[in-house]
């Protein structure tokens, strides 16, 4: 099909797509005026059942478990399917004849001070945000995503990583494997012990507002926090390995 | 504000979606993608926002404090990383990131 007749047979659709689009939402609720019951239910419940602060949190971790574990699940998926992709092609210059080669990114002296006084404090952040997720804004996904910045940050820094050809990193594959069985563990463990899947009860409440209170939403959150950061550095590692990184000269 | 909220998600849809149709390079589609997605949380929070009411969070929290995202952004992130995987790998076969070069697929 040419060009234009593609976009002709796409401007026919688009209009029709437009058109259902306005009839569908001239039935939504107007905006700011949302009435929704479930949204006051699980408010009301997060605190006296689950001593959860963070509602956002208790919804996405205990009332739809289930959903985020599929989530986590796309997010595992994802990062594997980018290492299949990236992996060394036949045909392709080999680096298999040196696995052994020590990588280093291209950077400078000013990006190496900021990434170096940026690796801690960027680490704290990201644990601080994990550990928090059921009291205050924040949670496995968001901390997770800080502490692969973390690896980020260390890397422009200058840190030589080595990465083995056809391998993704062996730690990230480790740590987002955890996190992704510490989930589904932590789901059969409310399956054992409380009676439901993904139930959070069994853990105990603990205080309102303390570290260690929310049922077993912590456990899950860190659960979160390790996978996403695995998945993240896996893909990553993958894009850098492509061409972003220069075999180190052998110092002379 | 109800016409500007809905309005904002249905063009943000259908703008990406000229994109992807109208786009000569892979990644071009990538990031159209990614709009048509962000479209969605618009609509979401269009349909959830209540006017005058909080936050559901109801600890103490030191004002400043950000971070708040969807579990979707995400694996939005990560389905992307797949994407760009994908256009790597399609122009690593055809020398090409323009769909309509690309010509017949070889296995």
């Amino acid at each position: 099909m040419s060009r234009s007749a593609r976009l002709i047979v796409f401007a026919a659709g688009a209009v029709g797509l437009a058109a259902l689009m306005a009839w569908g939402f001239a039935g939504l609720p107007d905006f700011g005026g949302y009435t929704g019951r479930y949204g006051r239910i699980v408010a009301q419940i997060a605190g006296p059942d689950r001593a959860a602060t963070n509602t956002v949190t208790f919804t996405a971790f205990d009332v739809r478990a289930v959903d985020t574990l599929v989530e986590e699940f796309i997010v595992f998926a994802a990062a594997i399917a980018a290492v299949a992709l990236l992996r060394h092609q036949r045909g392709e210059p080999e680096r298999a004849e040196h696995p052994d080669d020590v990588l280093r990114p291209r950077t400078s002296p000013a990006l190496m001070v900021v990434g170096a006084a940026l690796a801690g404090p960027t680490t704290v952040i990201a644990l601080n945000v994990i550990a928090h997720g059921a009291l205050t804004p924040g949670g496995g996904f968001q901390g997770g995503v800080v502490l692969a910045a973390t690896a980020v940050v260390i890397v422009a820094a200058g840190a030589r990583v080595r990465l083995p050809p056809d391998e993704p990193p062996r730690f990230a594959e480790f740590i987002h494997g955890l996190g992704a069985a510490g989930f589904v563990l932590l789901g059969l463990a409310g399956l054992v012990f409380a009676g439901a899947f993904l139930n959070t009860t069994w853990a105990g409440h603990g205080t309102t507002g303390a570290l260690l209170s929310g049922g077993a939403i912590p456990l899950l959150n860190v659960a979160t926090g390790l996978e996403v950061a695995g998945a993240i550095i896996v893909i990553l590692a993958e894009f850098l390995e492509q061409n972003m990184l220069v075999v180190e000269e052998p110092e002379s | 504000m109800t016409l500007l909220a809905y309005g904002v998600a249905a063009w943000l849809f259908l703008a990406g979606l000229v994109g992807i149709v109208r786009s000569r390079n892979l990644i071009g589609v990538v990031i159209c993608l990614s709009v048509v997605q962000s479209s969605t949380y618009v609509l979401l929070l269009a349909i959830g926002y209540r006017s005058g009411a909080k936050a559901p969070i109801f600890a103490d929290i030191p004002s400043g404090t950000p971070v708040v995202t969807l579990t979707d952004v995400v694996v939005e992130a990560t389905v992307t990383a797949v994407l760009l995987a994908l256009a790597v790998q399609a122009h690593k076969r055809f020398g090409t990131l323009d769909p309509d070069r690309m010509g017949v697929m070889r296995g």
